[in-house]
This record gives C-alpha cells, sequence and structure tokens, in this order.
C-alpha cells in the first residue's frame, strides 16, 4: 500500500499553527496521486491539508484559490518554493513542508 | 402598530412625491443618483458639462485673439475618450452658434498599438473578436459624426521616425496608415517595419509584461508630444478620469516614480515641450463617465462594449502577467468607494517639490520617460543642511546606495546609467541591456 | 531529489535556498543571512542612525518577528562593527489576556538570550486602564484608535523612566510602502511626507525613534528568524486589526506577486515625498481639527528643535525642521508652539493631550469620543 502513499513532513510556523490545534508539526501519508492521476503536489497538499487535518474553520486564512493565500511563505526542504515551481511542485518521499505566515502582528 | 398612519406619514406624502423628482430642475424623474443627489438625465449631462467647461477657460471665444488654437486630443477610442470628444464637439459647436467662429480646432489622435500589444495584451477577449469594433471602424463612424474634427491614426513604431525626421507633418502622415490619406498605400511599409522591428526588439528585452506596458505607456504619451510639437498644438487633451487618475497615482509609486508625481498628474506645461496638458474629467469618476455615455447614445462609438465596460470583473489575466497598471485599475473598480480615488488625486495634486526646476538644472530629465531625475533621497537632505560632519565622508558612500540598498545595481558597463535614466525607469529596464531609446529630450 | 538545483549566485558553491524579492537573486542561506545583516549595518551607517557611542537605545519590543529580528540583528551587529551602544528592550503590557501575556514571556527569554535589559511598561499603570477593560467599555470598534494613542506614549514614558532618548523600532519594508499606499488613500497629506522617513521626532513625542529594518521585507524577516532559529511569538492580535489596512496589504501582496521589487519602490518613492514636498501655502491646514495635527506637528517640532537643548541628538528631525521653518516664514499665518497636557503634564499640542483624552472619555459614562489615530501603526 505504501506506493499509494507518500510519507511527508508538514511544519507549520508563524501563527499557522493555530489553525491546526497548535500543532507544529504533522507526519502525514499523503495520496500519491490526485484525483487526475497526476503525481500529488504542493496545491494538492494545501487542499488536504485544508480537509484532513485543519481543525479550525477558517479555511481563508490559508488557502486561497487553490493555493496558499499570499503572506504564506513555503518552505520545500528548507528553501523558498518560488526556487521549486511554487505550488506546481512534485511531492517526493521525506520532503518537509514548511508553511510560514509573514502576516502575524510584528 | 406599523400599519398606522401617523401625523409625520401624513406630513411627509407630498414631499416623498417631490423626492421623485430630480433634485435640480425638479421637472422630471431622476435617472441617476450622484453624490447622494438625484439627477434626471438632463441636468446630469450639465453637470457634466460644467466640470468639462472649467477647464475650457482658456479657450473661450475672445475678441481680439487673430489666430485659431490648435488642441490635439488624444483617443484611445474608449469610453472616457469619446465622451470628451463629444463634449468638446458640444463645447465648439457653441462657440460657432453664438460668436460665429470658434476659438480652437481639435485634431484628434489615435496610437494604434495593436502591432505590439496584440501578443501582449490580455485584456481583451479574443473569444468575441467577431462582435468588437475595430479601431479603424471606430474612427470612421466617428470621422462622420464630428465632421468639425480632423481624425489621424499614428503606429507606436512611429516614434522611430517622427523624432528624428526634420519632415512635416504632411510627410509624416504619408508614411502612417493614417485616415487622412488613402488607406491603400503600402509605398512606406518598408519604413513601417523597420520600425517595427525595432521596437518589437526593445521590448522583448524588457524582462515582464509590467514592464512592457509601461514602457508602451511612455511611448504614446512621447509619440503624442512629438505629434503636437510638429503640429503646433498648444494644448494636449486627455481624457482620464478620476478614477483612471487616482489608479495611475499608485501605479507610478508602485514604479518607484514618487518623485516625479506632479509632473505626472498635474494638468500644464510639460518637460518635454511647449504644448501643455488638459485633464478636462479629471473631476469626474468612471462610472459618471459610463453613464454619460448610456444617456447620450454614445456607445456605439467606442472601441469597448458597454458589456465590457460595465462587467465588474474582466477576463483573468494570468496573475503573473497582470501589469502594475491593471491591478491598480482593478483595485480601484473592486473598491467602488470614489471617496479613495478623489484622496488619491486631490493629495497627489497637492505635492509640490521646492526643488523641482533647481533639479531639472541640475540632473535634468529622464532619457526614457521625459520627467525630471530623481536622486537618492539621502543625498537631496544632505544638499539641504548645514552639515557638521566630522569628516565621515558621507558623500561618497551615499553614491552607490541605489545599488547597496534597493539593490539596483548599474548593469555592467553602464555605470553612468543612473545618471541618465530614473529609478523606476532603470526598474522597468533592468536587464534589458543597451537598448535602442527612440526619443530624446532634446 | 531535485532535477534543477540553483547555485548560489553569491558564493556560487552552495544550494540556493533564497530568492531575494529585492533583485530576484537566488542565494543560499549562509550568504542571505550575511547579506540581510550587511543591509541594515548599511542603513544604520548611511543614515547616522547612532552617531554618540556610549548611548543607550530602546529597541521596541514585542515578542513577534519584527523586534526580535531587529534585536538579533542589532547584538550581532553592535558586536561585528563596534557601534559603541547599550541597548535596552522596551516592552508595552496592553493587558490582552491571552496574547501579550504570553508574547512578553518571549520577550522575557528574548533578554536573556540577547543579554539585554528589558522594561515593561503598563496601560493599568500608565492610565488606569488595560486593553481588556477598554474593550468591555467600548467595545472592539475603535478599540485600537485607543490602544495606538497608549502606546505612543507608552513607548517614550517607558523609554523616559530609562533616560533613553532613542527607540528603534521593527517597521519593515512592507508596513512603510502600506503605509504610503494608505496615506495616499486617505488623503493624509503631512502624514504621507513623513511615513517613510526613517528617523522621526514629532512635536507630540520627545523621542527619537528610527526604523533600522526599514529597506527589509517582511518575507526576508520571516526567513531570517526561521534560519537563525529565532524564539518568537506570532499571534493575530485578539481584538483584530484594522479593516482598512489589510485592504492596502493585500493590495501590496498581489504587486508583490507580479514585480517582487514593488514593496522597496514604494518605500523609494515615498522617501521622494518626504523631503520637502509640503509647501504649506497648499495646505488645505488650518483648521483647528485633528486632521491637520501632524501638519502643524511638523513646525512645532522646529519650535521644539530650535529651544530644545538636545537639538543635536535629533539630526534627522532638524533637517526636517529646518525645512519647515523656510516655508514656515513664507507663509507666516500658522504658529504652533509646544506646550504640556494640563491633565499628566506630558508633551502635547493641545491643552489636553489624546491620550488623556481618551482617559477621560473612558472615566465617565459618555459615548467615546472620536480621535484620530496619530502616526503609523505602531506595533514595533
Amino acid at each position: 500500500m505504501s506506493a499509494d502513499t507518500i510519507p511527508i513532513t508538514v511544519e507549520l510556523a508563524g501563527g499557522l499553527e493555530l489553525l491546526f490545534d497548535n500543532e507544529k508539526k504533522l507526519n502525514i501519508n499523503l495520496p500519491a496521486k490526485m484525483n487526475d492521476g497526476d503525481a500529488a503536489n504542493i496545491n494538492y497538499l494545501v487542499n488536504y491539508l485544508c480537509v484532513h487535518e485543519m481543525k479550525d474553520t477558517r479555511r481563508e486564512m490559508f488557502e486561497i484559490n487553490g493555493t496558499v493565500r499570499a503572506g504564506i511563505l513555503v518552505l520545500i526542504n528548507d528553501a523558498d518554493w518560488e526556487l521549486e515551481g511554487e505550488g506546481e511542485y512534485v511531492l517526493q518521499p521525506k520532503d518537509t513542508i514548511l508553511f510560514v505566515s509573514t502576516l502575524h502582528g510584528g | 402598530m406599523e400599519f398606522e398612519i401617523t401625523m409625520a406619514d401624513i406630513a411627509k406624502l407630498p414631499k416623498t412625491a417631490a423626492q421623485n423628482l430630480c433634485k435640480r430642475c425638479k421637472l422630471n424623474p431622476p435617472e441617476i443618483t450622484m453624490r447622494h443627489e438625484a439627477l434626471c438625465r438632463d441636468c446630469f449631462q450639465i453637470y457634466i458639462r460644467t466640470k468639462f467647461t472649467r477647464h475650457m477657460e482658456p479657450y473661450r471665444v475672445k475678441k481680439h485673439s487673430k489666430t485659431t488654437k490648435k488642441l490635439l486630443l488624444a483617443t484611445s477610442l474608449g469610453v472616457s475618450s469619446t465622451v470628451l470628444l463629444d463634449t468638446l464637439h458640444w463645447h465648439r459647436a457653441l462657440q460657432v452658434e453664438r460668436a460665429r467662429r470658434s476659438e480652437y480646432d481639435v485634431y484628434v489622435v489615435h496610437i494604434d498599438e495593436t502591432a505590439v500589444t496584440g501578443d501582449i495584451t490580455s485584456t481583451t477577449n479574443p473569444s468575441n473578436n467577431n462582435t468588437t469594433t475595430t479601431a479603424d471602424q471606430c474612427l470612421e463612424k466617428l470621422k462622420e459624426k464630428y465632421t468639425q474634427f480632423e481624425f489621424v491614426k499614428f503606429p507606436l513604431e512611429e516614434i522611430y521616425t517622427i523624432s528624428e525626421s526634420t519632415s512635416t507633418i504632411e510627410d509624416i502622415i504619408s508614411t502612417t496608415s493614417g485616415l487622412s490619406i488613402d488607406q491603400t498605400s503600402t509605398s512606406t511599409s518598408t519604413s513601417t517595419s523597420t520600425s517595427l522591428i525595432k521596437l518589437r526588439t526593445l521590448l522583448s528585452s524588457l524582462n515582464s509584461r509590467a514592464s512592457q506596458i509601461d514602457l508602451i505607456n511612455i511611448l504614446r504619451t512621447r509619440l503624442i508630444i512629438e505629434i503636437a510639437k510638429q503640429r503646433d498644438c498648444e494644448a494636449i487633451f486627455f481624457a482620464d478620469s478620476m478614477t483612471k487618475m487616482a489608479a495611475m497615482v499608485l501605479a507610478e509609486v508602485t514604479k518607484g516614480r514618487g518623485h516625479a508625481l506632479p509632473w505626472l498628474i498635474s494638468d500644464g506645461p510639460t518637460p518635454y515641450g511647449p504644448a501643455k496638458i488638459v485633464r478636462p474629467f479629471r473631476e469626474l469618476s468612471k462610472s459618471e463617465i459610463i453613464s454619460y455615455t448610456t444617456f447620450t447614445s454614445l456607445w456605439p462609438y467606442s472601441i469597448i462594449s458597454k458589456e465590457t465596460a460595465t462587467s465588474p470583473q474582466r477576463p483573468p489575466v494570468k496573475a503573473k502577467n497582470q501589469t502594475i497598471d491593471e491591478i491598480m485599475l482593478k483595485f480601484f473598480d473592486d473598491v467602488s468607494n470614489a471617496h479613495l480615488s478623489t484622496n488619491v488625486v486631490k493629495t497627489a495634486a497637492k505635492l509640490e517639490f521646492a526643488d523641482d526646476r533647481d533639479r531639472i538644472e541640475r540632473l535634468g530629465l529622464c532619457e526614457i520617460c521625459g520627467l525630471p531625475m530623481d536622486e537618492d533621497p539621502r543625498v537631496r537632505k544632505l544638499k539641504n543642511v548645514v552639515r557638521v560632519d566630522n569628516g565621515g565622508g558621507a558623500g561618497g558612500n551615499l553614491s552607490d546606495a541605489d545599488a547597496r540598498i534597493y539593490c539596483l545595481e548599474p548593469p555592467e558597463g553602464e555605470e553612468g546609467l543612473k545618471e541618465r535614466r530614473c529609478y523606476g525607469c532603470r526598474r522597468s529596464t533592468l536587464g534589458a541591456g543597451k537598448i535602442n531609446w527612440p526619443v530624446n529630450n532634446r | 531529489m531535485t532535477g534543477n538545483m540553483h547555485r548560489c549566485a553569491i558564493c556560487q558553491t552552495n544550494r540556493a535556498q533564497v530568492i531575494r524579492p529585492k533583485n530576484g537573486q537566488k542565494i543560499c542561506k549562509n550568504c542571505f543571512l550575511e547579506v540581510f545583516e550587511l543591509e541594515v549595518h548599511t542603513t544604520i551607517v548611511e543614515n547616522n542612525i547612532f552617531p554618540n557611542r556610549g548611548e543607550r537605545v530602546a529597541i521596541g519590543a514585542s515578542g513577534g518577528k519584527d523586534s526580535t529580528v531587529l534585536a538579533a540583528t542589532l547584538k550581532a551587529l553592535n558586536e561585528r562593527y563596534d557601534y559603541g551602544v547599550e541597548f535596552v528592550l522596551l516592552s508595552i503590557d496592553e493587558g490582552i489576556h491571552g496574547y501579550r501575556d504570553d508574547s512578553l514571556e518571549t520577550v522575557k527569554r528574548n533578554a536573556g538570550q540577547y543579554g539585554m535589559d528589558l522594561c515593561i511598561v503598563g496601560y493599568d499603570a500608565l492610565y488606569g486602564w488595560t486593553m481588556d477593560k477598554v474593550v468591555e467599555k467600548v467595545g472592539r470598534k475603535g478599540n485600537c484608535t485607543y490602544c495606538g494613542v497608549f502606546r505612543r506614549q507608552a513607548l517614550d514614558r517607558g523609554a523616559k523612566r530609562l533616560n533613553i532618548s532613542h527607540i528603534l523600532t521593527g517597521h519593515n519594508a512592507d508596513d512603510i510602502a502600506e503605509t504610503v499606499l494608505m496615506n495616499l488613500l486617505r488623503g493624509d497629506l503631512p502624514r504621507l511626507g513623513r511615513c517613510a522617513e526613517i528617523m522621526t521626532a514629532s512635536l507630540t513625542s520627545p523621542m527619537r525613534r528610527s526604523k533600522p529594518l526599514k529597506y527589509a521585507y517582511e518575507k526576508e524577516i520571516v526567513l531570517y528568524a526561521h534560519y537563525r532559529e529565532l524564539d518568537y511569538f506570532s499571534t493575530e492580535c485578539v481584538y483584530s486589526p484594522e479593516a482598512f489596512r489589510g485592504n492596502a496589504r493585500s493590495l501590496l501582496k498581489e504587486l508583490e506577486k507580479i514585480r517582487p521589487s514593488s514593496v522597496l519602490d514604494i518605500v523609494r518613492s515615498g522617501e521622494q515625498l518626504v523631503h520637502d514636498m509640503i509647501s504649506p501655502g497648499k495646505l488645505d491646514c488650518g483648521g483647528p481639527n485633528d486632521q491637520c495635527e501632524e501638519g502643524r506637528g511638523l513646525v512645532g517640532s522646529q519650535t521644539l528643535s530650535n529651544k530644545s537643548t538636545n537639538s543635536e541628538l535629533l539630526p534627522g528631525a532638524v533637517l526636517e525642521a529646518s525645512h519647515e521653518v523656510a516655508h514656515q516664514t513664507t507663509d507666516g499665518s500658522r504658529t504652533q508652539t509646544i506646550g504640556v497636557c494640563g491633565k499628566c503634564g506630558y508633551m502635547s499640542s493641545q491643552p489636553t493631550c489624546k491620550a488623556c483624552v481618551l482617559v477621560d472619555s473612558l472615566n465617565k459614562t459618555e459615548p467615546p469620543v472620536e480621535v484620530l489615530l496619530s502616526g503609523d501603526r505602531d506595533f514595533y
């Protein structure tokens, strides 16, 4: 069954953890393929997190228009997701994805 | 209880009836609520024309004036442009009717950018191409309706030939596909295409659509100014509404041209030449202009359909390909709060740089946009202060703050660029290498 | 794992992990940290932020990302470049349960981590009101006004208590850019002319305030905090931020997406509007309403600096003022001298300072008065 899911680590910071019941780190087994059969990417993960992991009802604090809302920084294995293709980045087993909000007070 | 008629209700009755009439003439039923006032279409038209006429003071019929002034009206063939055309036409006709002559002639200029924006403009929806009016069709209609005015179309690439040419305006028109000459003429197609290649090369060297549209806007303005110069026009009329101008202010601030704000939005003289800029619609909102278009049945004379103009959402441009100008226009569409655009335009209009004249003399004009050059704010500040400096040598350090703080390093081999190109234009041409810029500041 | 690995544009060795929004440069973590600190240092040096060795300077510390990064960077730079100044963390306790009490714990840890003294000033002690009690009284609408007015004075008073005349705040480039846009949208000309200043002093404050992170992107601040594993606190204030600001903020984020340099470009534009743009003859100022307070403030700060004995401590403000003097003499119609608040004795352009007006209205049973929030968002 392991071929059907990929193990990844999701980290939440900058206040986003509050949307996930104060969990700063989630180890999840993400379905390897999206509904259309393509390999799972970041945008898919974002939706997956909203459906399966988020404990808060304010989905729009995290996701807008199928991707993370502007103002949330995404690091893929500690590198800016802009270097990796942003939402289109195809997740690999054991990836660590960090979502960190820049929007909360200074 | 609710259904009981009280004395107060009765007292209100005749008043309520009166409220169903136009607030100004109290004769006709109101058709538009404008700044909390319900007006009929006639009074609304008067309101629009009054706002316009305030800007026409210099062009009133004067007893002893010998010459007829030449005014250039720049038209995008959009809604505001057509309303301005219509209003100017009305104004001029009134002069002829009352004084048997007019103080001015109007020369209508449309800049055709389709050769370069066809592939990069995504604001027009290609799917209803068959239903949209083309620029030429629109110009033909306008020509038929406003017979007193002269209409000319210039392709944007003309900027490569107009400024260097010493030829007369007739020669220039003959090299364009202008309406005033035989449209089938192809004798000059080679020179046009060389210019077009130059223009396309320039635009393709820029790193984003935002930068391309920015430079196209600049080129359009500069071409219009060149045409006005050659045609001895004493003023250039732009149809920009308050809404459009507010978007322009925020867009230029966002592009780093805060230093040129007064020049960008003020009416009056420009640094480039004798012609004055007039924006007679600067106090009118976009929605007021749209209502006027409807009341005066002007929609067929605009290249924009009523549906496109009034639909809240433009066809989606791929988010990353939007331009700064588009985002700002959309912002003011979305907020639909007239106060905000009023605030922006009025505030920007109050800006005044005490050292502006001095700055032009010292630093000259930007080779791209033609507006006064900017200066690193710290340098400006130091110049104006008797500074007790204990040999810190701050001046020396300050010189390349643009590179060190704004990360706007001059390109390899072009270290002098900073002295010739303003901050905003350096941003828009970042990474473009050496460019072939068509106009100079004389 | 990733096929298209980028190399760092600076060291040419390590894997690039960051794209710099200022110029699109792809750089590695170490070079990023270095370049970030170097830019803050450049900002400090070029703006002469620390003119006097031996001075004690307060850092407005909230425990949030900006002020934590500010404290961490300044500690490192002070050691590396020997500014010769001593930093003190200054925190405000607004009295917001579940928000400030938690973040103050972070500040206390920061004080230990950076070896800086910490001073906490409470609204409770200063005004007799905590924000929790204010909200209980006035409701959630408009409570940010109270908080803003109270905080501005609270920082000043805290600093005064420490015998300090210079406060550093954590405003970043995004904050400044947003404020420039907001002041245009609000039509606030006087504030537009000052909001991009790196150093300010105003009529109602004897303090110099500086923003050493003014050219640092919010994104880079968060990255810096992340890579340096800084201990910061992040929760939205429970009494929610101003709606209008959110608007300008989302506009800014949209602009940043299509041209990342936009944030900095707006700051640059703002700086061009700072200098000597306002000619009082053109200012619609003169009515006694609150809106013009900052406009008079400029004139007032000139008066202040002229008779103040510590004018040499206020280089930025004096520059600004000397220009206003010139304008003032040509205009001549408005003059305003600085006084003190009849109630609390604190500096004020009015007989009673804003904070006291607000406290009075709270102490009475009357509905709250309308007072315009002065200055930028002082979230330090």
